[in-house]
C-alpha cells in the first residue's frame, strides 16, 4: 500500500471520496467484492478480509521498530541478553521507578495477573457491562465473583453506581475495573469522574484501570490515572503496545502501580517477553512520529467513516479510541454475517448491547471497503423501522 | 508516510541477511559479522563472557526457524489466535492427542504456572525434590501450598519413596513436580519407578512431570510420561522450545494432559499468550530432525570434553543427560563464579544444599575448549 499516495487522495477530501463512494463504489476505488464462489473456500481467505475486528492497528511496527528488532535475532535462544533496557525506558516513560512496573506478556496477561492477585476466593470485581471482559473470565476462572452494571443511556459508566455498590459489597469487593476509554463503545471516563470514584470507595480496595487506548485520546476532560499512582493511591493502570504501537501479535504490555502491589503481583506471573519485542518496544517509545502518525491517521479514518454513515441516518457513538461502535436497528450478529459474506471481518457481541456493531479502524482501502459493504446491506439507510 | 508491513518485510528480511542472520546462515548463523561487537551466538552477551549459566542451546534459531520468524513478521500487528489454533494442532497431531490437550504458554514456566495456580487448594501440598528447578515454588496463590521438599538419593534421582508418603499420606491434594532429567543436577530418575507410582496414585495427586531437557536424554532407563494423559486426569507433561530447539528469549513452551485437565489449565492462561514470533519459529522448529542431531552431536562433544578435563583435575562430576553438567569444585563457589566472570565465563548459580558444587551449561565445542583450559589454569593456581 502506498500511503502517501493513499493520503494524499483521502484525507484531503474525506468527505468528498467517500461521498462518490457511495453512488459507484465498484468502480471508483477498484475495490473487488468477491464474494467466495459456492463451495469453495477462498485459498487463504484471511488475506482477503478487511480485518476491522479485533481494533488492532493496521500498519504494523514503524520502520524504526522493525531496523531494533531485526538487531535482536541473535538473543533468540537467549534467557539473559541486552534488552535495551526497556523495563527502565517504560519506568522513565512515565516518571516512575522500575519497582512500579510489572511487564507481561500483553496487557491482557496484566489484567490475568492483576485478577489472581486481588481477587480471593469468592471476591467480587466491580465494573461496567459491556466492557472487556478479561478480567471477569479471569474471575469466573479462579471461583471469584462479577458485579458488572449497565452503561448510563449515554453510554458512559455510571461512577455514582459503581461506587454505590462497592461500598454495599464492601467485604466482598476484591478490586474495581475500569476501562478508559471503555471497549467496545469506545467512551471516556472524565478525569473527574475517576477522582470520584478513587475518593468515593473505601481506599483499600484496588481500581484497575485500562488504559489501553490511551494514545487515541483527544477529550481534554480526560487524564490518564498514573498521577494516582504517584499520589499513593491503590491504583494499578496497564498499557499496551498492542494498538498504537502496532505490536499485537509481538505480546508486550505493561502494569504501572505501587511498588507494594507489583511486587505481589510478580509472584503469580512468569515476565516472559519476547527477545526481539523487547527492542521493538524500546524503539516504539522514541518513535514519536510514526506515534503521530498513526493516531492522526487513524482519527480521520474514523471520524469520516462515522460521518459517512450519520449522513445515513445511524447513531454512531463518539470514539475517542481506534474503533466506535453504530447503531444497526437489527441484531449485530445478522449484519456480521452479512459483512463476513464481502470479506469484511467485524466486531463480536457485546451483550447487552446486542444492536450495536463494533468497528475496528483499518486502513483507508478497508474503511473503503466497509462503507461499499455497509451501502448494500443497508440500502435504504435507517429507517424508522430500523434498517432492513 | 508509512509502506505496507509486507513491503517493509523485505527490508526486514534485507536486513537480516546483511546480518547474516537470515535465511542460509546455517543453524547459529556463525558467520554474524556482529557478533564481534555484541556476541554471537555462543559468545556470553553480558560484556563479552560465554554464557555458560542457563542451559541455552549455544548453537542459537535455526534457519528454518529464522526463515518463518522473517515470515511472520507481516502477522505483528494481528492477534495470534488463528497462528496459535493451528500450532496446537500440529503439536497435538505428532504427540497423537487431541487438540483439546495442549495448552501452549510463554515459555514452559507459564505452563508449570499455570498448574501451580490451577490445583492449589486448602491444605495441598507442593511435593519436589532437592535440589530442583525452583519455578514452582514461585507462583503460588493466597492459598500456599506446603512444601515438601525431599533430598535426591545418594544416586541422584528422585526418592520417590519419601516423595510418595509426603503426598499420600495426609489425603489432602497435592502437586508432584517431577523434573526429569532433573535441574541442576542433570540426573534422571528411573522412569520404570515413576510409573509405577502413578499407575496406582489416588486422584488427588497431581503430577507434573517436567520433561524440559527429554530430548537430550540417551539413558534407556528414561522416557516420557506422555502415554499416562490418555488414561489419568492427574498428569501433565511439560516441553519446552527453549532448549533442544534454541528459542529460550522467544518464550514458547507446551503442556499435554487429559482434555478436562487442560481445560482447567487453560483458565489460568493469559489471552492470546503467545508472541507470532515464537508461534512462527516453534512450528519451524518442532521434530527438525537436523536442528536435533546438530544439537546433540554439539553438545556431545562439548560434554566429552569437559567430562575429560574434570576426570584429569580429579573434580568429581555427576552423570549428565542433558546440556549441562554438576560438577565438584574445591573452595567457596561465589569466589569460583568471580574468577571465572573475569576469565570471561558466565558459570552456574546457588543451587542449595549443593554449595560445593558447580552447574556448567555446555557450550560451542571452541567455548568449551577455552572453559577447560581456564580450569587447567585455575588449578595451577590453587583455586580449586
Ligand atoms: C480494553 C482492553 N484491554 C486490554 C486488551 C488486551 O490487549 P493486549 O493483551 O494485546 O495488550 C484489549 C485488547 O483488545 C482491550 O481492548
Ligand atoms: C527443568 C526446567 N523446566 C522449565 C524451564 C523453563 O524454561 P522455559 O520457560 O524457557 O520453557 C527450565 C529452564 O531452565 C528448566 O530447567
Amino acid at each position: 500500500m502506498n500511503t502517501r499516495f493513499s493520503r494524499r487522495h483521502f484525507m484531503g477530501s474525506a468527505a468528498a471520496a467517500l461521498g462518490a463512494l457511495g453512488l459507484r463504489p465498484q468502480s471508483a476505488f477498484g475495490v473487488a467484492l468477491r464474494p467466495p464462489p459456492p463451495g469453495l473456500a477462498p485459498l487463504d481467505p484471511y488475506d482477503d478480509l478487511a480485518k476491522l475486528s479485533s481494533n488492532e492497528n493496521p500498519y504494523g511496527p514503524s520502520d524504526k521498530m522493525m531496523a531494533s528488532m531485526n538487531a535482536a535475532w541473535k538473543y533468540s535462544n537467549r534467557y539473559g541478553y541486552p534488552d535495551g533496557d526497556i523495563h527502565e525506558k517504560i519506568a522513565e516513560h512515565h516518571g516512575v521507578s522500575t519497582r512500579n512496573i510489572i511487564m507481561n506478556a500483553g496487557s491482557g496477561e496484566t489484567l490475568k495477573v492483576a485478577g489472581i492477585t486481588f481477587l480471593g476466593h469468592e471476591e467480587k470485581v466491580v465494573g461496567v457491562e459491556p466492557t472487556y471482559t478479561s478480567v471477569y473470565r479471569v474471575a469466573s476462572g479462579i471461583d471469584a465473583d462479577v458485579i458488572a452494571r449497565p452503561l448510563l443511556a449515554d453510554h458512559t459508566q455510571d461512577i455514582d453506581d459503581l461506587i454505590k455498590v462497592t461500598k454495599r459489597n464492601y467485604r466482598d469487593v476484591g478490586m474495581v475495573y475500569v476501562v478508559n476509554p471503555n471497549n467496545p463503545t469506545g467512551v471516556i471516563v472524565p478525569d473527574s469522574d475517576i477522582r470520584q470514584l478513587l475518593d468515593g470507595i473505601p481506599e483499600d480496595i484496588p481500581v484497575l484501570i485500562d488504559e489501553a487506548y490511551h494514545h487515541f485520546i483527544q477529550d481534554p476532560s480526560y487524564s490518564s490515572a498514573v498521577k494516582y499512582i504517584k499520589e499513593g493511591r491503590k491504583v494499578i493502570v496497564t498499557r499496551t503496545f498492542s494498538k498504537i504501537y502496532g505490536m499485537a501479535g509481538l505480546r508486550l504490555g505493561y502494569g504501572i502501580a505501587p511498588a507494594e502491589m507489583i511486587s505481589e503481583m510478580r509472584t503469580y506471573a512468569t515476565g516472559s517477553v519476547n527477545a526481539l519485542v523487547r527492542w521493538g518496544a524500546v524503539a516504539a517509545l522514541e518513535d514519536h512520529e510514526s506515534e503521530a502518525w498513526v493516531k492522526d491517521t487513524t482519527i480521520k479514518l474514523r471520524e469520516a467513516t462515522a460521518e459517512q454513515l450519520r449522513s445515513q441516518g445511524f447513531e454512531v457513538i463518539p470514539s475517542e479510541t481506534n474503533f466506535f461502535m453504530v447503531h444497526t436497528g437489527r441484531p449485530a450478529s445478522e449484519v456480521r454475517a452479512e459483512f463476513r459474506k464481502r470479506d469484511v471481518a467485524v466486531g463480536r457481541d457485546f451483550p447487552p448491547m446486542l444492536d450495536y456493531l463494533r468497528v475496528s479502524i483499518g486502513t483507508e482501502e478497508e474503511m473503503k471497503r466497509f462503507l461499499v459493504a455497509w451501502k448494500e446491506i443497508f440500502p435504504d439507510g435507517m429507517t424508522a423501522t430500523g434498517a432492513r | 508516510m508509512r509502506e505496507g508491513l509486507q513491503m517493509r518485510r523485505r527490508d526486514f528480511i534485507r536486513a537480516g541477511t546483511l546480518g547474516g542472520l537470515a535465511a542460509g546462515g546455517g543453524i547459529g548463523g556463525l558467520g554474524d559479522p556482529l557478533a564481534a561487537i555484541v556476541g554471537g551466538p555462543g559468545r556470553g552477551v553480558a560484556e563479552g563472557r560465554v554464557r555458560l549459566s542457563s542451559n541455552e542451546n549455544p548453537l542459537g534459531i535455526s534457519s528454518a526457524a529464522k526463515d518463518a520468524l522473517v515470515e511472520a513478521i507481516v502477522l505483528a500487528n494481528r492477534y495470534p489466535a488463528d497462528q496459535h489454533r493451528a500450532l496446537v494442532a500440529k503439536l497435538a497431531a505428532a504427540h497423537e492427542v487431541g487438540e483439546d490437550q495442549v495448552v501452549l504458554g510463554t515459555g514452559s514456566a507459564e505452563v508449570l504456572q499455570m498448574a501451580v495456580q490451577a490445583y492449589a487448594a486448602p491444605r495441598a501440598k507442593l511435593v519436589m525434590a532437592e535440589p530442583t528447578y525452583e519455578a514452582v515454588t514461585n507462583y503460588q496463590r493466597t492459598e500456599a501450598y506446603e512444601l515438601v521438599r525431599v533430598p535426591l538419593t545418594p544416586g541422584h534421582e528422585h526418592d520417590l519413596d519419601r516423595m510418595r508418603e509426603a503426598a499420600e499420606s495426609s489425603g489432602h491434594p497435592a502437586l508432584v513436580y517431577l523434573c526429569n532429567p532433573n535441574n541442576p543436577t542433570a540426573t534422571i530418575t528411573s522412569s520404570a519407578a515413576i510409573d509405577a507410582w502413578i499407575a496406582d496414585a489416588p486422584d488427588h495427586v497431581f503430577f507434573l512431570s517436567d520433561e524440559a531437557y527429554i530430548e537430550y536424554v540417551e539413558d534407556e532407563r528414561m522416557w516420557s510420561s506422555l502415554p499416562w494423559i490418555a488414561k489419568k486426569r492427574n498428569v501433565l507433561v511439560v516441553r519446552t522450545f527453549s532448549k533442544i530447539y534454541g528459542l529460550a528469549g522467544l518464550r514458547i513452551g507446551y503442556g499435554i494432559a487429559h482434555p478436562d485437565t487442560a481445560a482447567r489449565l487453560s483458565d489460568f492462561a493469559s489471552r492470546n499468550n503467545i508472541n507470532q514470533l515464537a508461534i512462527a519459529a516453534a512450528g519451524a522448529s518442532f521434530r527438525d530432525e537436523g536442528l536435533m542431531e546438530k544439537s546433540r552431536v554439539v553438545n556431545r562433544e562439548s560434554r566429552q570434553m569437559v567430562e575429560a578435563t574434570l576426570d584429569e583435575l580429579g573434580l568429581e562430576r555427576m552423570p549428565t543427560q542433558a546440556n549441562f553438567l554438576m560438577h565438584r569444585i574445591n573452595g567457596d563457589l561465589a569466589t569460583y563464579r568471580g574468577r571465572m566472570a573475569e576469565a570471561g565465563f558466565l558459570v552456574g548459580r546457588d543451587f542449595p544444599p549443593m554449595l560445593d558444587w558447580n552447574r556448567l551449561s555446555f557450550g560451542l565445542p571452541e567455548d568449551m575448549g577455552r572453559f577447560c583450559d581456564t580450569l587447567r589454569d585455575f588449578r595451577g593456581k590453587g583455586w580449586t
